[in-house]
């Protein structure tokens, strides 16, 4: 939640239009239907769905979708399955909102 | 090497990667580096502090983490991540995303195969915790602003199973 709501923060009216946000990948899939966002941030580590298997169905219904995985899986091996699937940033925790702001700008 | 000693240096060797997972956490998330006392090995009960972040750990080490600390600990934390008006659920939540990056970063060094499950968060001393068995239980402790929290590290290389109620 405190990630969610930082990013929303950091986000809201200066990159972004509008945000939303969900607590697993389940009600993100939900969202991602209704919303059809062109930018999501993704944990990998939810429950009921984790943020690899999300991605994968995101994509799936709209692969034009930006991607960025955050997550504090620091492995290069998460990494590189990240972005083999179609994830196109991935961002490790601990970072800084400046580093947030970076990397999705590098995206856009 | 002797299986004792071997299980030591195993020991050690993931207690380093812990420690450098707490240094780095502190370090950019406040910029206020945490000091970490003398690690130690538990016998009887740990000490839980007011709110307890557990991660169950499978695949290549089996066991779990729990990450105990005190609210204002995590009130002060909670600041450095833009949370002005703590609540208990920010308090949990922060909670579980430490945990959720001591363990999460220690794939860095210890790989894939250390799998680590959503933290389960607690409020207070639960009333019964059955402890991990077959798993050495190590605790190190974090200082950080005159306040201190305890990572609690129960792993093994066989399965193990955990009570929490």
């Amino acid at each position: 939640m405190i990630i969610r709501r930082a990013i929303e923060r950091t986000f809201t009216s200066s990159v972004f239009d509008q945000i939303r946000t969900a607590a697993d990948g389940m009600r993100a899939l939900e969202e991602f239907k209704e919303f059809l966002p062109d930018v999501v941030t993704l944990d990998i580590t939810m429950p009921h769905l984790d943020g690899i298997a999300t991605l994968e169905e995101m994509l799936k219904l709209n692969p034009s979708t930006k991607v960025m995985i955050v997550s504090a899986l620091a492995d290069d091996a998460t990494a590189i399955e990240a972005l083999t699937k179609g994830a196109d940033q991935f961002i490790c925790k601990p970072f800084t909102n400046e580093e947030l702001h970076a990397a999705v700008q590098e995206m856009l | 090497m002797t299986p004792s000693t071997e299980h030591t240096s195993l020991h050690e060797a993931t207690l380093a990667v812990f420690v450098q997972s707490i240094m780095l956490y502190f370090d950019r998330i406040a910029g206020i580096p945490a000091e970490i006392g003398t690690p130690y090995l538990l016998d009887g009960d740990a000490e839980l502090l007011d709110i307890t972040a557990v991660i169950g750990v499978t695949g290549d080490i089996q066991g779990c983490i729990f990450f105990t600390a005190p609210i204002p600990m995590l009130d002060e934390l909670l600041q450095h991540v833009g949370e002005y008006q703590p609540t208990d659920e920010l308090r949990c939540d922060m909670g579980g995303e430490v945990s959720n990056t001591f363990a999460g970063n220690a794939r860095k060094q210890l790989g894939p195969g250390f799998m680590i499950s959503v933290p389960v968060v607690f409020l207070g001393k639960p009333e019964m915790l059955v402890w991990p068995k077959n798993t050495a239980r190590f605790v190190i402790p974090i200082m950080w602003q005159g306040k201190r929290s305890l990572l609690i590290v129960c792993l093994g290389d066989s399965p193990a199973a955990l009570g929490v109620g």
